[in-house]
């Protein structure tokens, strides 16, 4: 009879054998718990979709704000070649050149008119408005001195010279054709681009199209008007001649106006001035002078980016309160180390008001202003390590196989101030670039341990434990793109930028300065200005 | 038609007709948590949701507690699967988790617990003892009804093998407090197993 012993064991082998190797150690928990469980997978499941969605959301605004400026930008640089297309196309398909002189009003026109009349618009705004239209303001820029000469001196001597030239070919039709073919080829062509051409057209047109039409003294005395909106004594010396030239062409409409121009004939082929009727009086036409704007420029700006905060909380052994216990030190400093490990970059906003001013007549900007700014990053320690001294009375250390998860939240207050490289004239699409310091004030640092609430920190101005350093500076570089309508007073800028920080946000870092672990980011920073870079005086 | 064709067909049917189907293999139910799959997450806790609840109600002091570390110790599970190296076994792994969730959940609650230690005395002597005496239940409720810092010394020392000097630095103790805390408890137990069952000498 073999009869086998029971199994006997110590205390612990009796605990061991029951509890840990026995088939009995297996206790199916209640199916609630998996329901439980589930739902929370679920939620956590739902959060990191929320989260992507939401970095995929500023992935396609983003891109979408690319796509129209770029849109913007080849619709803006398509305009000028499709008005030039269409306005040599207008003066082919329109033999009667008086159907367009016309159609042109002596009264100021918008700027952006048909291109049959682009050249009228911007002679007649140039004589007659007194408020300059921008655009014609900025394409005066460039040559204010030109375009003032054109309307005083250009606009009363060499364009009468053109069009007397034209006048002497009277007789010979095929000529004449030629001369407006060619005088309002080059009206139209070039009014919108030169001043002092598009000051010539509308006389060359009127006049020659005068000599044509069966009614030559009506068109002389309109071209006089049309054109002499400002009353040009050369100009009305001019219909002169060309009623002289052709008297014997006699026309019933015209022959009041014939009248009186054949009775004063000898004083207005003189091209006497002072001879001329007290209404029709010659207008000096000022031009008023242009020159970029000194004034303050404002604007907002929006950045997201990509916020390291690089902090390295190791500190010496002895740099460590021994009040806290005799592992405390060791503790805090590898949790310091974990915490470093696992740090991650988070999402940075920033939103700031900026104020702007031209230095003298360069492309160098000064910009300051005043940013508010909200940065995250998070990290995992086995302690739930948020910067501070870890005491060696807790339990922390059990954890070294779970990380924890912590996040920080970083909001701040900046004082900037830049310099800026951007061309002042420039629209449409021009680049920019600019480098600057940022002084920034940390406001409030909130840091939460997921799953352990009572963990929850938040440090402010006024806390003297914190181990964040209060007042910081950092240096500041970017470069873009920005777009400026033609006529209007806004631009856009977007671009990457990048912010180094000077000093560690650490409060008592142990390292020398050059060896201190500083924050950094990366991002995109889109950026409206208001105000006009040009001005008139 | 290439000979063998049928054959081969006719084997696949009879695989996916016949019997039960197969359980995923470890790295199957993994690679399947690692995809978001519900089902293999649900699989993954159906296999070894009853080993560690046995795990939890050792470090927990009533059934609701153990669940509680439970559902913590397998959300962790899920959202740290991706850091499993796969160089040990999955269970000591998960076993190792739902530790630290009951550790956590010990620190969390330990403010809130009274502590008694009770009348015993200071030492016994050593006895043996016959594993069949003593049902499962009864020693789990045993190792229940100790203070919670001496069930914890107990379990990380005489369950899961720890040395006291780990068990300090787990739970930020000396070694020696480690020590006395298990003989502490040690006496506490085998006073409750006396007057549960007399000892077979």
């Amino acid at each position: 009879m073999n009869l086998s012993t029971p199994p006997k064991g110590s205390l612990e082998d009796l605990f061991r054998h029951h509890l840990l190797e026995s088939e009995a150690a297996a206790v199916p928990p209640r199916p609630q718990v998996w329901e439980q469980l589930d739902n929370s997978l679920l939620l956590a499941q739902n959060e990191h979709y929320r989260r992507r969605l939401r970095v995929h959301r500023w992935a396609i605004a983003a891109s979408l704000l690319l796509a129209s400026l770029a849109g913007g930008g080849w619709w803006h640089s398509q305009r000028p070649s499709a008005s030039l297309a269409t306005a040599t196309g207008q003066a082919t398909d329109q033999p009667d050149l008086a159907t367009a002189r016309r159609a042109v009003p002596a009264v100021a026109l918008p700027a952006p008119m048909l291109a049959g009349t682009t050249a009228h618009a911007s002679y007649s705004t140039l004589l007659t408005t007194p408020a300059i239209d921008q655009t014609a303001t900025l394409r005066a820029a460039a040559q204010p001195t030109v375009a003032y000469a054109a309307t005083e001196a250009g606009g009363a001597g060499s364009f009468a010279t053109s069009t007397r030239a034209a006048t002497r070919h009277v007789g010979d039709k095929q000529l004449l054709a030629a001369s407006q073919e060619r005088a309002y080829a080059t009206g139209h062509g070039a009014g919108g681009w030169n001043r002092t051409t598009a000051a010539a057209v509308p006389a060359s047109i009127d006049g020659v199209a005068g000599a044509d039409s069966p009614t030559p003294l009506y068109a002389a005395q309109t071209a006089a008007h049309t054109v002499g909106a400002g009353q040009s004594a050369d100009l009305l010396a001019l219909s002169g001649e060309l009623a002289a030239g052709i008297s014997g062409e006699t026309s019933a409409t015209a022959g009041l106006a014939l009248q009186a121009l054949r009775t004063s004939q000898a004083s207005l082929a003189s091209a006497q001035v002072a001879a001329l009727p007290a209404s029709l009086s010659p207008v000096a036409v000022v031009m008023p002078a242009v020159e970029v704007a000194r004034s303050w420029q404002f604007g907002l700006s929006y950045a997201a980016s990509a916020y390291q905060p690089n902090i390295d909380f190791t500190k010496a052994p002895v740099a460590y309160s021994t009040a806290m216990g005799a592992n405390s030190a060791s503790i805090t400093n590898t949790a310091a180390a974990e915490y470093r490990n696992n740090l991650r970059a988070g999402l940075g906003q920033r939103l700031g008001g900026w104020a702007t001013r031209r230095l003298g007549g360069s492309r160098w900007h000064l910009r300051t202003g005043l940013e508010l700014a909200q940065n995250t990053a998070t990290s995992a320690t086995s302690v739930s390590f948020l910067g501070e001294q870890v005491a060696d009375l807790s339990y922390a250390q059990a954890m070294q196989a779970h990380l924890q998860k912590t996040s920080y939240r970083y909001r701040s207050a900046s004082a900037a101030a830049e310099m800026r490289y951007a061309s002042p004239l420039k629209t449409g699409f021009s680049l920019y670039g600019r480098v600057g310091a940022l002084l920034t004030s940390l406001l409030n640092v909130h840091s939460e341990v997921e799953g352990t609430p009572e963990a929850t920190r938040t440090y402010t101005l006024l806390s003297t434990d914190s181990p964040y350093r209060h007042l910081t500076a950092s240096l500041r570089g970017g470069a873009g793109i920005q777009y400026r309508p033609v006529g209007h007073q806004w631009s856009l800028n977007l671009g990457p930028v990048a912010d180094f920080g000077i000093l560690s946000l650490n409060a008592d870092p142990t390292q020398d300065f050059w060896r201190q672990q500083r924050p950094y980011s990366f991002g995109l920073e889109a950026g409206l200005e208001l105000g006009r870079p040009l001005k008139l005086q | 038609m290439a000979p063998g064709a049928p054959n081969s067909a006719s084997n696949s049917l009879t695989v996916s007709r016949s019997g039960t189907p197969t359980p995923p293999s470890e790295a199957e139910l993994l690679d399947g948590c690692l995809l978001g799959r519900q089902l293999a997450q649900k699989q993954l806790y159906e296999r070894y949701s009853a080993r560690m609840m046995a795990v939890c109600l050792r470090y927990a002091q009533t059934t609701f507690e153990a669940e509680d570390i439970l559902q913590e110790g397998f959300l962790t599970v899920f959202r740290t699967l991706a850091s499993f190296r796969r160089e040990c076994p999955l269970e000591f792994w998960i076993r190792r988790i739902m530790i630290n969730a009951a550790l956590r959940q010990h620190r969390r609650n330990a403010p809130l617990v009274a502590v008694s230690d009770g009348d015993y005395p200071e030492t016994l002597a050593s006895d043996e003892f016959t594993f069949s005496n003593y049902a499962y239940s009864e020693l789990l409720n045993v190792v229940q009804e100790l203070a919670p810092r001496y069930r914890l010394v107990f379990n990380l020392y005489a369950i899961e093998g720890y040395t006291h000097k780990e068990i300090g630095e787990m739970l930020e103790i000396s070694e020696g407090t480690s020590k006395s805390q298990y003989s502490r408890a040690r006496v506490v137990l085998q006073t409750k197993l006396a007057r549960l069952q007399p000892p077979t000498k």
